[in-house]
């Protein structure tokens, strides 16, 4: 209703708001939750802040999302952006000299966070993500925003374990790539390396950390 | 043709009143012809130009064709045609080609004799032969070039051949020639030419003449010429005993152990001992004197092998060189793995994609084409496989989706566990009752399918116990000989039976043996052998991490045999390492879905953490994407945000993995989230504080925060500070679960590598876009936590932990900027090249155009065309011939009648003055005959 007949519910987005806390991408109606606040958000006559603050405040919590939360986060993101242009600043700024971050993460009301002045960084910085498929989503920020938007349903319904049976079923062709040499003295250590050689092995912190029988 | 009005007369005055030429006009420019210097051209240009009047005005001079359907803008031909002046030239060309053939008609050529004296009548046959003969001669000696004959260059007329000799140019010589040289220097010096008598140098310098000094040189140059043939016999003689000599003493020469050692590098391969040998012997036997002996070592010698040069051996600087080079070379590649760009080996799955952005950018492209990175490589990981998922679990969701009414197709592959009343509850979930229902919510929940059954055995073996024991039996065994033949174990079981009379010891050498035995290159059938092999030894690892007292050893042993089976066999090692990896999948998605149960277990235990740590040592934790890995990766991710911290084994398990996952991204840096969180909330479970929920920093989850069951783990602040903190033991905490005796210091162990982790990371993450978002939180959580008890050591790790952090929070400050994500130049407007075809043919098809009929009928046409063209062009030339045979024969007859008519009247005067002559006879007779008569 309040998507088609403009039905103003007071408060009702300071309330979304403030339903997306530090749980909702991990809890598992996370995707139910995402498909109502796509519709939710769906009107290209909401100011440009408040979805600014939804997108910053989503893109906090992905710092601690595991990649099926990531997966549906990041076309997420994309769709808003795409459905909103005015939000491009927040990936897309020139330089600032003494830049400080303005968003405020504590404000509970979705228009006067500042969002809009803030960036994206943290959502930037999952370009660089363990797993290759959000590490690939993460690069469309980055691409021009020319594809059309995502259907949302693709991404939504991802668990940790369709994600590894997706990598585990995926087929080989060439011989996967193996470590340079096997450093046999550090994989297993009996005592710290320390005690043993007086210095320790840089570049391996299992063996820098842990002792082993 | 210009259609004017009026009758001719007056388009001709209209027309001569243009040109200027009317008598009007005349009267005007009067003034102008004062000079009339010009007269001549100026008439010459009126006369011209009254021509081109009158051409115009007739208008039987142009032929035009009326033409139907006229295109504005066409040109057709022959539209218009002067059909006189088209005449005229035509006359004009015959008259210069086929009247001129026709005049000479009957020409005939002749042949000019030019034989030599052919027409000098004063010769006889004789002296004319002679005359030939020398002349053919002449002519043939001066042709010819006969390289044989001296044929000499000269300079100012002398032989250039007595200059020619090398062995008189100032090249270098030998000393004593120095002399001699000089003086032909001398000679040689162009310029003067002034030949030297040096046979009589008192005598007066006398003139010699030119066949004197032609012999002089003659015999010079052929006195050279002989002595330099005889050096060259010499010296060819020579170089032949040379070689000859050469052959025997080579073998000596390298035989010499002397002449080896002396040169400084090693240059050649030692000589083969047996030939050093055979030499020694010689020596020997040569001193006894024993000829025949002798004889046959020479005759062995002449078979013998002879030393040849080898590849020379590399110096130490040069190994070491290859081997950085080699080094290098990896780097390189897993750069490239890592970056995921390039001929990426493994990404060749993505096929038409790849090779898609491989080609080469053209004109046409449309921009977004090659932007790098399309969602291809995306769909082919979730998406494709999220399609066939969300067919397959959608079937077993339906009932669900029906019970549950509007939202529960929302829950989608979520499906599983939860029903309807859960589905409730979780709508109604308040802070109140945070933390248990959280629990339940927070374990996605996953397929029914995997619920039924125990834990699938990691290595399925039915001999576990018993050789266990065995092993454990039997103490210190007494080293017995190995036996140095094996069976290849098919099985397991199979190589447990084989080790199971074996000290751990001496299992790798078993294995070596097994490897040796079954190398591929013996037998057929050995590499399957050897894969099975490598699938056995994983797996007896992971048996040996769970069954014996302290596997480390013997795993570490075992891991060199491992690596190299897995280089030899990769793709099957990949295939097994995955295999377990999906073992150990189902056997955590089983523990996660009996949350409640306080018996099942959710962390790795040691057979697990040793394939993890195995996976990270072996393969190439750096690529972007790989088989091994990546699984593994988002395995230990699960782990470490799913898994259900119970005991301190399992926060130990959990904290080994972080270690892993640092180890893993430790030349990638890649974000892990999970590390992150479990690290913070580690540090929770352990450190003493007094936070509530509600007053947690940042925003990462801590399902199990405060809850009771966990309050054991954290540390007793009384032993706090007498515990100092040392690298924990990851086997006594897995195995000490129960025991509380050394818990504390355990716990303290645990709660240094926390914190030392979290400053690794905070490391590792420094350049990361969010490390501000990302280590804030952990910065202000590591402030609240309450430090007094600490140890010295424990609050130096603590403080230190918390100043990098800092530091590196202040610098990322200062330096951050908004992202320029979209740096990228504009997008072109597509433009489409036209479609160009340069053997385009007229609008008809291309089979019409190659119809063989209609290409008959062209033909055809052509042919007939042509004939009617030459028939009408030979009627032509008929008409011509015949206008000039008329024309001619006019002149002919016009020339005889004249002469006729002169030759008529030229008779016919004579005839008339004869008959006057006649008459003026008859008349004087008749006078006369009057004046007779009259007189008489």
């Amino acid at each position: 209703m309040i998507k088609d007949y403009n039905l103003d519910y007071p408060d009702f987005y300071t309330r979304l708001y403030a339903f997306v806390d530090r749980n909702v991408l991990h809890v598992k109606y996370r995707a139910r939750f995402f498909r109502l606040m796509d519709l939710f958000l769906s009107s290209t006559h909401l100011p440009v802040q408040l979805v600014a603050s939804f997108v910053k405040r989503l893109s906090r919590l992905s710092l601690s999302a595991p990649p099926a939360a990531l997966i549906m986060l990041m076309p997420f993101v994309y769709n808003l952006i795409k459905r909103h242009p005015s939000l491009m600043v927040m990936i897309h700024q020139d330089h600032v000299d003494n830049y400080v971050d303005p968003f405020d993460p504590k404000e509970a009301s979705p228009l006067l966070t500042n969002a809009i002045a803030s960036s994206l960084w943290e959502l930037a910085s999952f370009q660089h993500h363990y797993s290759e498929t959000i590490a690939t989503l993460a690069r469309l920020f980055s691409n021009p925003f020319t594809k059309p938007p995502f259907l949302m349903e693709d991404f939504l319904d991802h668990t940790y374990t369709t994600l590894f049976e997706t990598e585990a079923k995926r087929t080989f062709k060439k011989d996967p790539a193996m470590t340079f040499e096997l450093k046999r003295d550090q994989l297993f250590p009996e005592g710290s390396s320390k005690d043993m050689n007086g210095l320790t092995l840089p570049d391996d912190a299992v063996s820098e950390l842990w002792v082993f029988g | 043709m210009v259609k004017q009005g009026g009758s001719q007369l007056a388009q001709l005055k209209s027309a001569l009143h243009s040109a200027g030429l009317s008598r009007k006009s005349d009267a005007k420019s009067k003034k102008r012809k004062r000079g009339e210097v010009d007269g001549a051209a100026a008439r010459e240009k009126q006369t011209a130009r009254l021509q081109e009047i009158t051409s115009k005005l007739n208008p039987f001079e142009l032929k035009v064709t009326k033409q139907k359907m006229v295109v504005p803008g066409q040109k057709v031909k022959g539209v218009t045609g002067k059909p006189a002046a088209a005449a005229q030239i035509g006359l004009e060309q015959r008259r210069k080609t086929l009247l001129v053939e026709y005049q000479q008609r009957g020409r005939v050529g002749g042949i000019v004799d030019r034989r030599y004296g052919e027409n000098n009548p004063h010769l006889t046959p004789e002296e004319k032969m002679l005359k030939r003969f020398t002349h053919e001669r002449k002519k043939s000696s001066k042709l010819s070039y006969n390289l044989e004959d001296e044929e000499e260059l000269t300079h100012y007329g002398q032989s250039l051949n007595v200059l020619d000799d090398f062995e008189r140019t100032g090249l270098a010589l030998d000393d004593e020639d120095e002399v001699a040289e000089e003086e032909a220097e001398e000679e040689d010096h162009f310029g003067g030419f002034e030949e030297e008598d040096n046979d009589d140098p008192d005598a007066p310098p006398r003139k010699k003449s030119k066949a004197e000094v032609m012999d002089d040189v003659m015999a010079k140059s052929k006195m050279y010429k002989r002595e330099r043939q005889l050096q060259k016999e010499a010296d060819d003689n020579l170089r032949h005993e040379i070689d000859q000599e050469l052959r025997d003493i080579q073998h000596l020469l390298i035989g010499l152990p002397g002449l080896d050692s002396a040169s400084s590098k090693p240059h050649e391969e030692v000589p083969d001992s047996e030939e050093t040998l055979a030499a020694e012997e010689t020596a020997n036997k040569r001193q006894t004197g024993t000829d025949l002996e002798y004889d046959r070592l020479i005759r062995e010698l002449v078979y013998e092998q002879r030393a040849k040069p080898t590849d020379r051996l590399k110096t130490a600087e040069e190994v070491a060189i290859e081997e950085k080079e080699k080094l290098e070379k990896a780097e390189r590649a897993r750069q490239r793995r890592m970056n995921g760009d390039g001929d990426y080996d493994s990404d060749d799955e993505q096929g038409p994609s790849r090779k898609k952005r491989n080609r080469a950018p053209q004109a046409d492209d449309l921009d977004d084409d090659f932007a790098p990175e399309d969602d291809e490589p995306l769909l082919g990981v979730g998406l494709g496989v999220e399609i066939d998922k969300s067919s397959a679990p959608s079937e077993d969701e339906s009932e669900n989706e029906d019970a549950e009414g509007a939202f529960s197709g929302v829950a989608g592959a979520a499906g599983g566990r939860s029903s309807g009343d859960e589905d409730e509850e979780d709508e109604q979930t308040s802070e109140e009752e945070g933390d248990d229902s959280l629990q339940g919510d927070l374990s996605e929940s996953e397929p029914e399918s995997a619920l039924s059954g125990d834990e699938d055995a990691l290595v399925e073996s039915n001999k576990v116990g018993v050789t266990a024991e065995n092993r454990k039996g039997r103490e210190k065994p007494s080293r017995k000989e190995l036996p140095y033949t094996f069976n290849c174990p098919e099985s397991h079981d199979d190589f447990l039976d084989i080790v199971a009379e074996i000290d751990d010891e001496d299992i790798p050498t078993v294995v070596q043996r097994i490897r040796t035995l079954y190398h591929p290159s013996l037998a057929e059938g050995n590499k399957a052998k050897l894969e099975v092999l490598t699938t056995i030894l994983i797996e007896y690892m992971l048996h040996a991490a769970g069954s014996s007292d302290n596997p480390f050893p013997l795993i570490t042993s075992l891991s060199p045999q491992l690596f190299a089976l897995t280089k030899a066999y990769t793709g099957a090692s990949a295939r097994t390492f995955v295999a377990k990896l999906v073992i150990l999948q189902k056997n955590l998605t089983r523990g996660l879905s009996q949350p409640h149960d306080l018996g099942s277990r959710t962390f790795p235990r040691l057979p697990e953490l040793v394939l993890l740590r195995l996976i990270g040592a072996t393969w190439s934790t750096s690529d972007l994407w790989h088989p091994v890995v990546a699984p593994a990766m988002l395995l230990m991710g699960q782990y470490l945000s799913q898994g259900r911290v119970r005991s301190l084994g399992d926060l130990a398990s959990g904290l080994f993995l972080c270690t892993l996952f640092f180890q893993y991204q430790s030349l990638s840096r890649r974000l892990v989230p999970e590390a992150i969180n479990f690290l913070l909330n580690s540090c929770l479970f352990l450190a003493p504080h007094d936070l509530k929920r509600s007053d947690l920093p940042g925003s990462f989850p801590a399902p199990d925060f405060d809850s009771p069951s966990l309050r054991s783990l954290r540390i007793d602040s009384s032993h706090l500070d007498s515990l100092v903190p040392e690298s924990p033991n990851l086997l006594e905490i897995l195995r000490e679960d129960e025991s509380k005796g050394n818990a504390n210091q355990h716990k303290v162990n645990l709660l240094d590598t926390s914190f030392n982790l979290l400053g690794k990371f905070a490391e590792l993450y420094s350049a990361s876009e969010s490390f501000i978002e990302m280590f804030d939180q952990v910065h202000s959580l590591l402030g609240v936590l309450d430090t007094s008890g600490y140890s010295e050591a424990l609050e130096k790790r603590h403080s230190s932990t918390v100043d990098s952090i800092a530091r590196r929070l202040k610098f990322a400050r200062q330096t951050r900027q908004p992202l320029r994500l979209q740096d990228h130049k504009p997008i072109a407007i597509a433009s489409i090249a036209p479609k160009f075809d340069p053997n385009f043919g007229g609008w008809k098809s291309r089979e019409e155009r190659e119809d063989p009929a209609a290409e008959a009928a062209k033909l055809k046409t052509m042919y007939k065309k042509e004939k009617k063209a030459a028939v009408r062009e030979l009627r032509k030339d008929a008409k011509f011939l015949a206008n000039e045979k008329a024309r001619t024969q006019a002149e002919k007859d016009k020339e005889y009648n004249a002469k006729m008519a002169k030759a008529v009247s030229g008779i016919s005067s004579e005839r008339a003055e004869e008959k006057m002559a006649d008459r003026m006879k008859k008349i004087a007779k008749l006078r006369a005959g009057k004046n007779k008569s009259g007189k008489k």
